[in-house]
């Protein structure tokens, strides 16, 4: 006790010389305006100490009160949802006609026999001979579904096949198969452009594009319509901006044929502006396999661009192949990275094994006839000039375009209003002249923005009849549909 | 649902009469059945009565094993199985079925021990106490965090599992790691030692059996070559459920006539000129399939479900998902552009949580009231083998206002009476269900997926669903395919092919998940599921157990990161109505040969099969 008491002591004691000593010390003789103070360390001191201690409080924050339990339940019971859908219009009845036979180049629709302008079979091979016998020949062997994702037991050695054929025909090194020719596109974009990589794209894409693009989370710069300066402006403004874009991933994401407009995107200048900006370039080839080119090979073909210029090929197969789901093609890097990261290839059973088999012989067929795609060539001329004429329509699409893109000559104002004035048309060609016409219809989520037109795809099985009877009652029934307006 | 342990959850009513005869009532939660469970119940008998009629036989054996004399059959009776109050949170049992025997344990002590053998069993309990005075004894509930730590969908690994594995993909990345470094160096280091167990060509159908083409490589893997050769092997692997995979009496030549008279293909999109006869039947047959007004019809499952949610949902709305809904309901989700949520996988509880905290709050900054929700489940987890908790899920969306998307792709078609999937099975009216989605990959044998719901749904989804409006109908012979299987399922084709394969389909995967259960593999998912993982963990784990069945002519799915957790590599087994009871018999002698050498049994193995079927005999 006795110790500690010293010790205390001895501590009072020494602190008190300190802050005598401290008080004493030159330093601590301050003048300040005149008035010396005398131990102004001390002061300061204290002033720390309270600092310390202000420091050390809570600073004061208005308290939280989260809801209560009756207050949630409150506001649960009052909230009121939309109804999970618009109420429906009119207009959202509309039902497509049906029909009764395959939809070849002539169909029965009501009991009659109409000429089909809405398959997107560009060489007539719906329904020929040897895609019909591979078809039954593949189904007897391997069944209809393949009951699997290609991971899993779904791959058939059909796809393999059909995969070698495609690059074959291509003259690429290795192409992969989607199931569906919507989902290719929706899976091949995001499975390349990833958060923070810039793609520059046509503003009339279809939805496929479009939604593979939002699903990416990239940068979405869209450039005008088939426009290669205001393209060039768009690349020449990403590039210079921004000092960062250069390490940036930069795309390029255009349609061979646009679905929304016929129109054929230059290629030979898009890979010009490709290497001098160095963008990488992702080409749709849905309408133009086996059309363009003097044998079929597409856009590259066509433009005489080596096909090696060309990034990512994309293509839907219930086009010209005359059969389903889709493909995209390219160095074998470019392929191998989809097999493990493209969501629509990875969680979607594979393409059933007739429509892989059906898709090897079209592509038989297509290269053991050129004169098929001659053939179609004729066609659209044909239709094109005689449509030329037609009063308050006009061709918007390229004049080598397989799909002729019909618009009004006089909008009404509204793609809506549009719409309904086409389907008039539509209608009326249908029930008078037996001619089967589609619009282009648009979803209320896709960004298009292109005047909404009629669609005719023209097919290699036309006859020159069927052409001159398609034109002939075109002008019928804009003179009568349009005179109501 | 897994414990480590094998011993499982059980639901159970007490019952209990007092000497007064005041009937008292109890509803009990649920409880882990263990031994502390029953330290608080009166030394009296009990009276057991097993609750689904499709475990009934392998219950009944398991309990009884050799303390058969110990038991006393009283009557079959039956159970009002609806007046389960459920805890949210842990799995539900069973559904509806009715109760078969019951059976009277004579004391406490044998209960105990009887139900502590017993794995996964729903029984109710009721004990008529004799004794003094009429207080219900107060049963003991576990502890909270313990219920939450049995109870949730965690599966419990081994902890020395969870090293091992963990530190093999470690050796893996660090591995990786030095190879991308030196990539320059050396740059025969093989692509992936895995390679060889993914994309394996099959020449046949999927079928119960199949060819699988061998591949070989010169590189170390890196490339695969096909041969020539191939392997009959038993399938484990696709989701060929009623076994429509191969060709068909019924089927295959309405296919081929249908080929004949509309090609393979429209070349066109259902609103413009993609719509035959055939589809709108299809249509038809699929609405009344699934019990609602209208339905429509895609050329494939993964655009269902990415082009219809976009069209549904928008900026502010909410989605509501599961954390493990396939992806493409995540990339649906994700272009939807609607704010998305998840809840805990298959956990009504969590939902209800996270839907009360969301309609409370409103829209993140704006704090604007949604504009609508959608809860997004799939029936059968196809990665868990779980059912939905589709009974709970239904009532808490019911009052929460929420709407409701239900995703059947591997459900529809396999699991019902009929067929008609997990509302069938469940009990759920089709009419609580605002959208129903399905594929017709699986237990239909085609390819292509619905959307079935009202008819004003319908027509609005037809007006603008991009996937009806841009997309290539589907091939009509596929169409036809579907439309000639549902007439098996339905019994339309005048035979009852249907409901045996239905039948069959139940049997082989309750009697094969029962078994490895028994052999001590560790399996996910429930009892009627036709999907059931049997857990791997260990990466090194996942090759080996592929490549070994497959030597064995057995060929299996294994899964692994990033479709799962890492830690969770799992070999995903889909039974079909195919298989005969010898493939089964077959396929575990392999699994459980390849299971012991590379050491995947991670429970202990149950009593020889012997015992049970001598108890067998005995009731007999």
């Amino acid at each position: 006790m006795d110790t500690m008491f010293s010790a205390f002591e001895t501590m009072v004691k020494s602190v008190s010389d300190w802050v005598t000593l401290a008080f004493d010390r030159p330093s601590a003789r301050a003048i300040v305006f005149g008035v010396p103070i005398k131990g102004h360390l001390l002061v300061e001191g204290l002033l720390f100490v309270v600092i310390l201690f202000l420091l050390s409080q809570k600073s004061y924050k208005p308290p939280k009160r989260p809801l209560t339990k009756k207050e949630v339940d409150e506001l649960c019971d009052e909230w009121v949802p939309e109804p999970l859908i618009p109420s429906i219009t009119e207009e959202m009845k509309y039902e497509p006609p049906v029909l009764e036979s395959a939809a070849g180049p002539h169909t029965v629709i009501n009991g009659k026999d109409v000429v089909n302008f809405t398959s997107a079979d560009y060489l007539g091979l719906l329904g020929h001979d040897k895609l019909q016998e591979s078809c039954t020949k593949a189904l007897e062997k391997y069944g209809v579904g393949s009951c699997g994702p290609r991971g899993f037991y779904g791959t058939i050695d059909v796809h393999l096949d059909c995969e070698a054929r495609i690059a074959k025909f291509l003259g690429t090194s290795d192409s992969i198969l989607y199931s569906y020719g919507l989902s290719t596109m929706f899976s091949t974009i995001p499975a390349f452009c990833k958060k923070g990589d810039v793609v520059v794209v046509d503003e009339g894409v279809h939805w496929g594009i479009q939604n593979g693009l939002h699903l990416s989370r990239s940068t979405i710069i869209y450039f005008k319509h088939n426009d290669m300066e205001s393209l060039q402006s768009i690349l020449e403004n990403v590039t210079h901006a921004n000092k960062r874009t250069k390490k940036l991933r930069r795309y390029i994401v255009v349609e061979a044929v646009y679905q929304n407009s016929g129109q054929i995107a230059p290629l030979d200048e898009i890979v010009k502006l490709r290497e001098k900006y160095r963008f990488r370039v992702i080409l749709d080839e849905s309408n133009s396999i086996g059309v363009l080119g003097s044998s079929g090979r597409g856009l590259t073909e066509h433009c005489k661009v080596p096909i090696e210029n060309v990034d990512i090929v994309t293509a839907a197969m219930g086009h010209a192949l005359a059969t389903e789901g889709g493909f995209c093609t390219g160095s074998a890097r470019v392929i191998d990275h989809q097999r493990l990261s493209s969501s629509g290839y990875v969680f979607s059973a594979s393409l059933p094994p007739y429509l892989a088999s059906a898709a090897i012989t079209a592509i038989d067929v297509l290269e053991g006839n050129p004169n098929l795609i001659t053939k179609l060539k004729e066609n659209i001329a044909t239709l094109r000039k005689g449509l030329l004429d037609v009063q308050g329509l006009e061709i918007v699409s390229d004049p080598e375009s397989p799909i002729v893109f019909l618009t009004l000559k006089k909008s009404t104002g509204s793609i809506k209003g549009d719409l309904q004035v086409l389907q008039d048309i539509g209608d009326y060609l249908l029930k008078e002249h037996s001619i089967f016409v589609a619009t282009s219809k648009r979803s209320t989520v896709d960004k298009c923005k292109l005047p909404a037109g009629i669609r005719l795809y023209i097919s290699a099985a036309h006859t020159k009849t069927d052409l001159e009877k398609a034109c002939e009652s075109f002008k019928k029934a804009t003179a009568v549909v349009l005179a109501d307006q | 649902m897994l414990v480590a342990n094998r011993v499982s959850f059980v639901i159970f009513e007490l019952i209990t009469e007092s000497e007064s005869l005041n009937k008292q009532k109890r509803k009990c939660d649920l409880f882990c059945l263990k031994s502390d469970f029953c330290e608080n119940l009166p030394n009296a008998a009990y009276d057991v009565t097993l609750t689904d009629d499709s475990w009934a036989e392998e219950v009944f054996n398991s309990i009884i094993g050799n303390t058969s004399k110990t038991w006393e059959r009283l009557d079959s009776g039956s159970l009002v199985s609806h007046s389960f109050e459920l805890e949210s949170k842990v799995k539900t049992v069973y559904y509806g079925a009715p109760a078969l025997i019951t059976y009277r344990i004579p004391t406490k002590s044998k209960l105990q021990a009887e139900l502590e053998q017993t794995g996964f069993v729903a029984v109710r309990l009721t004990y008529t106490s004799k004794s003094q005075g009429g207080a219900v004894p107060p049963l003991r509930r576990p502890p909270p965090d313990q219920i939450a730590a049995d109870s949730s969908k965690m599966i419990t690994i081994p902890y020395l599992t969870a090293l091992t594995t963990y530190f093999s993909y470690g050796l893996l990345f660090a591995f990786g790691q030095l190879r991308d470094f030196f990539r320059k160096i050396i740059d025969w280091w093989s692509k992936s030692s895995l390679q060889d167990c993914f994309n394996r060509p099959i020449s046949s159908p999927p079928d119960a059996w199949f060819d699988v083409v061998e591949r070989i490589s010169n590189d170390n893997n890196k490339t695969l070559k096909r041969t020539t050769r191939v392997n009959r092997c038993l399938n484990l692997g696709s989701y060929n459920y009623l076994g429509f995979a191969a060709a068909d009496e019924y089927c295959t030549p309405r296919v081929i006539e249908s080929l004949k008279k509309f090609s393979p293909s429209t070349c066109s999109a259902r609103v413009d000129g993609g719509t035959t006869t055939l589809h709108a039947e299809l249509e038809e047959c699929v609405a009344n399939f699934v019990g609602k007004e209208a339905a429509v019809v895609f050329g494939m499952g993964y655009v269902t479900n990415s082009a219809i949610l976009p069209v549904l949902m928008g900026k502010g709305s909410l989605i509501i998902s599961d954390s493990l809904n396939h992806n493409s309901i995540v990339n649906g989700a994700r272009g939807s552009g609607a704010t998305v949520r998840v809840f805990q996988h298959n956990t009504p509880s969590h939902l209800e949580k996270v839907l009360k905290d969301q309609i409370a709050e409103g829209q993140p900054r704006t704090h604007r009231p949604w504009k609508k929700i959608l809860v997004v489940v799939e029936g059968i987890y196809s990665m868990e083998g779980e059912l939905c908790q589709l009974p709970e899920i239904v009532s808490i969306c019911k009052k929460y206002k929420a709407y409701i998307y239900l995703d059947e792709a591997h459900s529809i078609g396999a699991i019902g009476k009929t067929g008609r999937g997990v509302c069938e099975l469940l009990g759920v009216d089709t009419a609580d269900v605002d959208i129903m989605m399905g594929t017709f990959t699986k237990s239909f044998g085609s390819c292509g997926g619905y959307i079935a719901g009202s008819k004003e749904l319908i027509q609005y989804l037809k007006y603008t669903c991009p996937a009806h409006l841009y997309a290539t109908s589907i091939s009509p012979p596929a169409a036809q395919q579907i439309i000639s299987s549902l007439k098996v399922v339905l019994g339309e084709d005048g035979s009852s092919r249907g409901a045996q394969k239905l039948a069959k389909i139940r049997e082989n995967s309750n009697f094969f998940r029962s078994e490895l259960q028994k052999m001590g593999f560790e399996v996910l998912g429930d009892n009627d599921s036709p999907v059931m993982p049997v857990m791997l963990y260990n990466p090194a784990k996942i090759p080996a157990f592929s490549r070994e069945c497959l030597k064995r002519n057995v060929a299996v799915v294994t899964v692994a990161f990033p479709a799962t957790p890492l830690l969770l590599a799992r070999a995903r087994i889909c039974i079909s109505a195919a298989h005969t009871r010898e493939d089964l018999v077959k396929a575990l002698e392999v699994l459980s040969e390849v299971g012991d050498m590379i050491g995947i049994k991670y429970f202990p193995a149950e009593p020889k099969k012997q015992q049970l079927e001598e108890g067998r005999v005995k009731l007999e």
